[in-house]
Parts: C-alpha cells; structure tokens; sequence
C-alpha cells in the first residue's frame, strides 16, 4: 500500500482537477550533488575505523569545516538543514578531544528528552564501532537514581537537556567536579529553537553553566547546530555570550523535492472569505493517503491537530476494510511522553500511515519517511516552513511539501510573495536574556550555585538584582559576598518554557477514573479548559467539569459533543514607562514597560465542520495580568498621519485606526521571528497616556523577549509589506486577508481598507524623513 | 538598558508585593558581622568561640539507657552491608541542622552535633555553630577533624541527607573527599523494626512512642532555617537556644535508639511495638540460632510471615528437610498460593486442590507470578483431563 516512489503521486495529485486549479505556485527544487572533503590527518586510527565501519570514508565540506573551525580554538555553530549529517560536525572533534585527553568531558544539550535519547543511540554506534574510551551517558529526568552517580562519575559525554542543566545537574555541581574540571565542548542541537522565552531563559543557563565551569577552572567552548534563520550568528552570540562563527554552506546531498502553495478557494469575494485552510488541507491530506502516500499534516494548535485528526480518521471509516487500513494519529505536546514514543515508533515501522502535528514534531526526532508533508497555514517563519516541509522524504527519493494559505494576511502575503521562502531572506530569532523576570530568576540560581562577589559579572547587572534580593533575605551580604539565604531550592520553581512554574494537570474523572491525561500552563488553560469548555485528547471528547487553577488541577469527564468551544479574550492596558524614543516627532515610536491585563469571560461555542456559532458560555476566571514591553506608535496632529486621522468623521477615523492596527499585527510577526500568538495590539483614538491617537504593540511574556525592541526598529518593512497586502488585495472593504475583520458599528462607517492603506502610506513616509517630500 | 532593569525591578516588587509584608519586618541590609545590630542578644554562656566565627560547647547526658563503652557493637544489625564489631565507645552519633532540605550547593550546615559514650558510660554531645557564612571552612573541617576519632558512624536518615551534604560542603570549601568509614543509617532497622506498628519512623515519633522521651518547648524542624536566618540578621539568640537544644535531643535519642536496637538484636531486652519480623531480620545478621527461635514463636503465635524467612533460614543453614513441612504455613497471597499448589500436587497428589490454589493464585496475582500460576492451572487442567479420560464414566 505504501509507495516507495512517491514521485508519480506527486504529478497525480498535482493534476488532479480538483486540485490544480487552487495551485497558486510550484517549485520543483532540484537534486544536489554531495561536496566532499577528506578525512583529518590527524584523526585517530579508531574513530577512523568507526567511521568506516558505518561506511564514511570522507567528509561532507561543512563536516570538514566544522572540524577545523574547532581545531583552531573556535566557538562555531553549523547551519545546515536536518539530514545534513550535523550529528558528525560535533561528534568527530569531540571524540577526537575526548581520546587525546583521559580527563576531557562533553555535555550534549537537546531540547527534548525524545532528541536525546535519539542521540546516545548513534553515538553508541560511533563508539561502538571504533571500540572506543568514550563512555555516553543520558542524564535527565527519566534516568533512574541507581545509574546517576555512574553517569555523574565516568560519563565522558554527558547527554541532557537545558531543563535538567538548570535544575538538577548546576545546583548540584558539588557531585559533578570531575565533569566540570574536564569540559572542554558543550554541544547545543536544534540552536533555533532556543528564541523567545525559552531562548532568553537558556541563555541565562548558559551565563550559570560558564560561571560554575569557570569556578573548577576550565574555559569549555561550544558547538552550535542551527536550522536556517536568518541571523545564526547573532542567535548564537547572545545565546553564549560571546562571538561565534557560522559556517553555512551545505555539502551534503539532496533529493529532489516539489513545494506546492495552494490558495482555497473564495467562498465570498467581497467579504474576502475563503474555504478554511484547515478544511482544504485535511481533503488533500486525505487524498494523498487514499493514494497511498504517507503524510503528516501540520496544523496550528493543539485543538485544530484533535480536531482534523478525528475528521480524517472519520473519513477513512469503513467496517468492512478495516478504515482502509489507514491509520491517522494525532501527535501534539499535550500527550503524556509514553503516548508520544508510540505514535514515533508507528511512523518509523509503518503501521501509522498519516499524522496530523503541531510543530512539536518540527525539531530532529527520527520518523523515518513521509512520503508528503500538507502544512496548514504559515507556521509563523520561514526556518519553521522549512523544518516542515523537510519531514517529507527524510530519507531519499522525491516528495512533496504542499503550504494550504487561511485567508490571514500573513498567508495571503506569503503567497503573493514565494521567493520569500526560496531567497535567503529568513527571519531573525529574538532573545532578550535581560528580561528582568528572567534574568533575576536566574541571579537566583546563580546564587545558590555559588555565592556571588560584590564586583563579580553575571550579564548585564548582576548588583541590582543581588540588592533587591538582599533587602527581601533571600541572599545574605557578608565579608563581600552574597550567600543564598533562603531554605528553599530557586531552580525548582523556575521553567524555562513558561511565564510560570505552575502547569495545570488535567484529569479524566469519569466513571469514578482519576487519570492524569495531559498538563497544561496556567495561563492557556484560562483559555482553553474554563468550566464547561470542551477539552479534546488524542480524539476523545471530554467537558471540563471543574477548573481549580489554585490547586492547578482541572477535571474533565469523557462526553461527546458535536461542538467545540472558543474564548473570547479582552484586553486592557495602562503605559507604566516611557524608556526610549525613536522615530520623528511626526510619527514617535515610544519603547516602554506595559502592564496588559487580559480576561476570558465568555466563549463561543461552534459546531464542528460548519464552525457555526450554536451558543456563548461565561467564564469566571480571575483576569491575568502582566508587564511587558511594549511599543506605542502615535498620531500627533503635528504629524501627516495624525493630522489626515483628525480630517475623518468619527467612525471613519475609528475604522481606519483599527484597519491599521490590524493589519500591522497581523504582519509584525513576518519580520519578527515569532508567532502570531506572541505579540499582542490595540488601538485607542485617544490615548489616556499620551493623549493622541496611539496603536501599541506588545510582547505577550511577561518582562518581553526583545520582540518590541526589534519592531521599534524595524516597523518600516512591515509597513512596506501591509501597503502591498492592502494594494494588493481583492476584497471591498477589508477583509481577513488584509485589515481583518470588525465588528458592525466599524464595518458601517465605511472606508476601512482606504482609511487604513492611507495611514500605512503617510506612516511609510514619515519614517523614511523629510528627504522623501518629493522635490 | 541597564539602568532601567532597577527600574523595572522595583516596579515589579510593587506589583507583587502590595502591602503583603510590613515594612518593620524587612531586615537591614547589608550588615557585616561584626557590627552589633539592634535587637542583637548575647550568645548563651556555655559556648566558647574556638576559632573566628566558630563556636563549640559540650554537654554530658546521662539520661537514657546507654551501654559500657567496652561493650561490643556489631555493625551489621544496623545494615547488612556492614561487617565486623567495634567498641561502643568508638561509635559517633552525628546530626546537621541545615539551612534546607535540598542537597544543592546552596544548602549549607549551620550547626553539627557528635555524641561518643565517655568511660562512664555517659554521652558526651559536642556541638558546633557557625556565626555567618564566611566561617563554614572552619565548621567543616572540625566536623572532619570529629569523624577521624571513629571507628564508625551513626546517623538518622544520614545516607539519604546529612552525609551527601557533608560531602558537598567539604567540595565547596575546597577540602578533598572525606576518607570512608562504616557507616550505619539507624533509620533502616528502625524501619524493619516499626513500621509496621508506627503511623511514621521519624525520630521524634520514635523517640516519643519507643523512648517515652516529651520533649517540651520544642522548636519544630521546619522552623530551623528561619531561625538561623533571623539571627543572622537581627543577632537574636533566645530561638537560637531551642536549636540547640533540640539538636542535642537528637543525638541523645539517636544513641539510645541505636543502642536499644543493638541490644533487643543481640537477644537482650525487648522492643514495645517491634514487628517479630523485622526483629528476625536483624537477628538473623548476628545470631542465627537466635533468629530461628524468633520466627518460630511467631509462628507459634499464629504470625504467617514468619514462614518464608524461616523457610529461607533453613536454606541458609543447610537444613532443607525443614523446608517443605512448613509450606501449608504461608500466608495467602500468590506466591504463597502458588507454593501450596505445587504442594498439594506433588505432596498431597490432590489435583483438584492444586488446580482451585494456582487459579486463586492467578486470580490475585500480577506479573510474573501471576503468568506462571495461569501456566500451572492450563497444565493441571489437561492433567485432570487425561485422568478422566482414562476413566470414563
């Protein structure tokens, strides 16, 4: 059933009259040829005995390079796609340090546990086929205490996780001083996925990790491996706190591949409303597996993944055929690990022939080949399209990526402009590891690792933090040092992947059952599992019966529904400081702290397939509340924007500020390297603040990841490309492919998709400055 | 930037912190140790500083019923991975009061109790207390220069807790490794011995409901750090006195603990509440003759579990004959079913009874026993077949 060549289906599908006239694009990317190098001189006889017994005689160029990048004493970080052979870029040297040197040690970094164990697997095997001194240990929260003192005491390389690097192996650096005496590389994999939040906070680990290093003597370098981003080096340097070089050109093969964008059909020109992506690319996912294709799709959240996979699985339902012998798993990060090792190994051995994912299965984790990869919506940036579109044909052999736009402007634009994803143009990842939130938790730990002298350096401001932590007890300020003065254990409460510690356990209680089925972080579960929201796992229904977020717990019970439920969010701010200024005085652009207060109080609930709206619900949740960095774009009179704002009627001028507002957060995330969920905006007609009309935009964690910092410079190319959007785009009066939709009272005042193109223009020219006037 | 990140800071301790804590409260910062700080009282008078910022103070117990300082400890009563005998008097009881229960790098030992029998069979506690983190190298290294003069050491729960972190705070002040010594962890025979009876084998429940000891005015444990907190801010001392002395009530209830195991071990005086059981176990470390007597009084006395240790000690001796006659004697749980089916069938030849046990047994159990009781039943279920068959009706 299952096609070797996945090339004919390819030009089938491609064909097929109900799919090619919605093909807006295809690129057939061509196969490449390999660039070799040879093996290092100075390599040692048994690893080069390993390497050939796995069949390596010679080196990829980037292999090659990255070796001696690393012989000359560089920090390096290799950016080439997955199944480039990265693995061997820090294996060799590695390897190599560890044989000259009896007392040299390597810690391995995977942002996954799932990646890790992946990795001790192939590097046994290197070891194992050389026969060599190198002994491999996985330490992370699934090793078992009986073998940690082994790995702590005689694992020369040491496979973990910056989860576990922050909380359990640094606050116990005291049993590890041979490892730390001993390290010469840290190897960080997967390098783009440390942005954001998560990035800031591992940067901080990093600053800790070099510090405790530092404390046994030994000066480590690293080994970075990236997927394409836009700026590698600079994710890199910030992430280490020191320059790093990139080496970027890929020697490696390549099969060929087809990319395909395919635009829905318009259901209604004039509201500018299109068949729902997702809809459109479960059909296609569902024809391609009909043909026998294997193929995951992507879509954008937790929910869309439970809900498409059960339309899919629904599809295929056939008694008499056993489903077609298809079988469709949904795969997201809500599932307990157990679950998640099922559904890999399914897809590796072929009894699992379709999968619908969020982007949890974007990093490296091994899924042998998929045949096609349908994603749903842009994945919010090129680097994550990418890792996408790469799941299909893994291996060798042609395959097919198919990108399914929503009508969102992002998608639209995307798809007016492909040489985006083919040019080198690819977005920036953003850190902020002075977040204050952040940083200090971070001081924290620091701090209990190792009392901190008055003058030491620790990032940007190590004394502000110390003092502030000093007058509430928590350190102690004796003979010029602070010691951790609390009985507590900071790095417990601390997760680098959320605003809070706290997740919220879900669990199942029907029939008398107390299962545990999934966890979710404090804030999304306001969100998503309020009392009688409807909760989907791995395709089975449940209702909330009860969300208890002071003992983080929510219970659920199995029922089946033939709606889905949907928040509705409200937001409010108040401007807390003013810390920089940018822009002319036509158009200023204040940088400065926000506090941003968002309530969920009633929700929607929408019946599969048709999504209509059968029924609200109230939600009782305290509101949360946060500070963040945000920017303030204004409209003084002073100004040309501000002053055509001011000609417009009232409702006019309210429909055109939010026009503008609209469609700048839909775009900001092109340019930023985020998702559109990571930043947040609003309009006011009068500022409470600053008293003019005001657009802000904000980052959505708390203490900020940089994202307002970078759009304060670089609002121009977003502007750019909403001018083209709005230009460009076939609808009357806005629509959801560009100034997005509003509610009555706006849509009634007319002359939304003029009032915001004209304000989007006169913004473009005040920030290109007086030169630009024309004569 | 960097000068907003205090700005910012500050803003967010408003945000958080709105009127939570009364300002009185907030301690003054920065203060070096040796300023005398307001509210500061004076160190109880039975200490004596023995070095900058370390202080020491003995005491002499002579309550609790100890043991000569001559007499003969085997060590493994308290741990089968112990060997060999030492004198009582060369035995040191050690307890760390600490700044917290996690055994990272942050967490250090303020305050360290030894207690060792004198020659008149009384127990000497020596105590000593670090006025303020810069003095820790001193306090460790009389803690090493104490373990030296031992021949073992006797601890509560200090495999899990106090050594490990004795272990870290030598690491963090630069000393090497400490040289190993037996060590016994009390709490495992108290374990074998109480658990069963006791709602906890803490200490303190033990010390009350084994020892009869009250302890009055007690400063509760999870009280400790705070304690030590507040006098290194404030200089006050009047809490800091209830550390001590509970600290010293651990060692004193650790020793006679330690002793009145031993000795209930070695076939003298008996233990309120201790499981026959477990009291075998220890015995059979030391004395098996005396363990045998001990699990057949149990058995006696109508105590199932007492079979399979005493089948196991019939083994070890060589007495195997012993073994089979006993299996009707175990209880009736599935290894135990299992063992009586194989009984019934090969020493009673009743199949039927053979077959009813190892089905209960699948019935019950679980695992791998469970897998073999189903295979056992599939097996005398065709055996019962065939004997029909020959014998048809």
């Amino acid at each position: 059933m299952i096609n070797e060549d996945a090339r004919d289906p390819i030009d089938g599908f491609l064909a097929d009259p109900d799919v090619s006239p919605h093909i807006a694009f295809v690129r057939r990317v061509p196969a490449a040829e390999a660039s070799w190098a040879e093996l290092p001189e100075r390599l040692d006889d048994g690893l080069r005995a390993a390497l050939r017994s796995r069949g390596v005689e010679r080196l990829y160029s980037h292999q090659r390079a990255a070796w001696d990048a690393v012989e000359s004493g560089e920090d390096i970080v290799v950016v080439t796609p997955t199944a480039s052979g990265k693995t061997l870029c820090y294996n060799l040297p590695v390897a190599q340090a560890l044989i000259d040197d009896p007392e040299a040690r390597a810690l391995y970094l995977f942002p996954t546990k799932a990646l890790s164990q992946d990795q001790q697997a192939e590097l046994n095997a290197l070891v194992l086929g050389g026969d060599l001194p190198i002994k491999a240990a996985t330490y992370d929260g699934d090793t078992p205490q009986s073998t940690r003192k082994a790995a702590r005491d005689s694992g020369r390389i040491v496979i973990s996780n910056p989860d576990m690097l922050h909380s359990g192996i640094l606050p116990n650096h005291a049993k590890w001083i041979k490892f730390f005496a001993g390290l010469r590389y840290i190897v960080v994999d997967e390098m783009h996925a440390y942005r954001g939040v998560f990035g800031s906070h591992v940067a901080n680990v990093f600053r800790r990790l070099l510090r405790v290093a530092a404390h046994y003597g030994s000066s480590p370098r690293f080994i970075l491996c990236s997927a394409t981003i836009g700026n590698p080096a600079e994710l890199a340097a910030a992430l280490t706190g020191r320059p790093v070089v990139a080496i970027t050109e890929n020697g490696a093969p390549r099969a060929p591949k087809a990319v395909a964008f395919y635009n829905p059909p318009l259901v209604d020109p004039v509201q500018g409303i299109r068949r729902s992506s997702a809809d459109e690319s479960m059909s296609l996912a569902a024809k391609l597996l009909a043909s026998g294709t294997r193929t995951i799709l992507f879509a954008r959240s937790r929910l869309r993944v439970e809900i498409l996979a059960s339309y899919l699985n629904k599809r295929f339902e056939n008694v008499y055929n056993d489903n077609n012998r298809i079988r469709v798993e949904p795969y997201r990060s809500g599932l307990l690990p157990n679950e998640r090792r099922q559904i890999e190994r399914g897809l590796r051995d072929g009894t699992i022939h379709g999968v619908v994912s969020t982007n949890a299965l974007e990093l490296g984790i091994d899924i042998g080949g998929l045949d096609a990869a349908v994603i749903a919506g842009w994945p919010g940036n090129l680097a994550s399209f990418w890792q996408q579109a790469g799941r299909a044909g893994r291996r060798s052999g042609a395959s097919m990526a198919v990108y399914v736009a929503s009508s969102s402007p992002v998608d639209q634009y995307m798809l007016e402009h492909p040489e985006r994803c083919f040019g080198a143009g690819a977005e920036n990842a953003r850190i902020d590891p002075d977040n204050p939130y952040i940083y200090a938790d971070h001081v924290k730990c620091a701090a209990f690792e190792l009392p901190f002298a008055e003058d030491e350096r620790f990032g940007s401001d190590p004394e502000a933090v110390l003092s502030f932590l000093e007058e509430e007890g928590t350190v102690r300020l004796a003979a010029g040092r602070y010691y951790w003065s609390d009985s507590g254990y900071p790095a417990e409460k601390i997760s680098l992947r959320s605003a809070t510690a706290d997740n919220v356990v879900i669990i199942d209680t029907t029939a008398g059952r107390n299962e545990v089925l999934g966890e979710m972080d404090r804030p999304s579960a306001k969100e998503l599992v309020f009392d009688d929201a409807v909760y989907i796992h791995r395709g089975r229904q449940f209702i909330v019966l009860k969300l208890d977020i002071e003992n983080r717990q929510c219970l659920v019970e199995e029922r089946e529904t033939n709606y889905y439920t949907d928040a509705v969010v409200k937001t409010d701010i108040k401007v807390l400081s003013e810390d920089e200024r940018f822009g002319p005085d036509e158009l200023p652009i204040v940088l400065g702290d926000l506090l941003v207060r968002s309530s969920a109080e009633k929700f929607k609930k929408l019946r599969f397939h048709t999504n209509e709206n059968v029924g609200y619900g109230e939600i009782y949740l305290p509101p949360e509340e946060m500070q963040t960095r945000a920017i303030a774009l204004l409209f003084p009179e002073s100004g040309a924007a501000g002053s055509a704002l001011a000609a417009m009627r009232d409702g006019e001028r309210a429909a055109a500020l939010s026009a503008f507002c609209g469609i700048l957060r839909a775009l900001a995330p092109v340019e930023l390297l985020c998702d559109r969920g990571d930043i947040g905006a609003t309009w006011r007609l009068r500022d409470d603040h600053y008293a003019v009309p005001a657009v802000y935009i904000w980052d959505r964690y708390p203490g900020g990841t940089g994202l307002a910092e970078a759009l304060s410079g670089g609002l121009a190319p977003v502007l750019e490309a909403a001018a083209g959007r709005i230009a460009a785009c076939d609808c009357d009066d806005g629509c959801p492919s560009c100034v997005g939709l509003a509610d009555d009272s706006l849509q009634a005042a007319g002359r939304r998709k003029s009032g915001g193109l004209a304000i989007v223009r006169l913004a473009l020219e005040a920030l290109a400055g007086p030169s630009r006037s024309g004569d | 930037m960097a000068g907003n990140l205090r700005a910012r800071l500050a803003r967010i301790r408003e945000a958080t912190d709105r009127g939570s804590r009364p300002a009185a409260s907030r301690p003054a910062p920065g203060e070096s140790p040796d300023a005398s700080p307001v509210g500061a009282s004076e160190f109880p008078d039975d200490w004596e500083t023995i070095a900058p910022g370390l202080r020491f103070r003995e005491s002499v117990r002579r309550d609790g019923a100890m043991a000569s300082p001559r007499a003969d400890i085997s060590l493994p009563v308290f741990s089968s991975r112990l060997a060999g005998t030492v004198e009582a008097g060369g035995l040191l009881f050690f307890d760390l009061e600490t700044t917290g229960l996690s055994g990272g790098a942050g967490t250090v030992a303020f305050l360290a109790a030894f207690g060792s029998l004198r020659t008149d069979g009384s127990l000497s506690v020596r105590q000593y207390f670090m006025d303020d983190y810069p003095y820790e190298r001193a306090l460790v290294a009389a803690m090493g220069d104490e373990f030296a003069k031992a021949s073992a050491v006797v601890s509560y729960n200090g495999s899990s807790f106090d050594l490990p972190l004795y272990a870290v705070r030598r690491a963090m002040a630069g000393l090497g490794p400490a040289p190993s010594q037996p060590h016994a962890d009390a709490l495992h025979a108290a374990r074998r011995l109480w658990r069963r009876s006791m709602p906890d084998c803490s200490l303190g429940c033990l010390e009350a409901g084994i020892l009869g000891v009250r302890r009055v005015g007690d400063i509760p444990g999870s009280e400790v750090p705070a304690v030590w907190f507040d006098f290194l801010r404030s200089g006050r001392t009047e809490r800091l006195g209830r550390v001590f002395s509970h600290n010293e009530q651990d060692i004193a209830s650790l020793a006679s603990l330690a002793f009145a195991m031993h000795d209930a071990a070695r076939g003298g005086r008996e233990l309120p509440s201790a499981d026959p059981i477990g009291l075998a176990e220890l015995r059979s470390r030391v004395d098996e003759d005396l363990a045998e007597r001990t699990l057949a009084a149990a058995l006696e006395a109508g105590d199932r579990r007492a079979t399979r240790p005493l089948m196991r000690l019939y083994r070890r001796t060589g007495r195997t004959d012993g073994i089979a006659p006993l299996v009707p004697l175990l209880p009736d749980d599935p290894a135990g079913l299992f063992s009586k089916s194989v009984y019934a069938e090969r020493r009673l030849r009743d199949t039927s009874e053979a077959l009813r046990l190892a089905e209960l047994a699948a019935e019950l159990g679980r695992g791998g026993v469970r897998d073999r009781a189903l295979k056992r039943a599939a097996r005398l279920r065709a055996r019962q077949a065939t004997a029909v068959r020959q014998f048809p009706s």
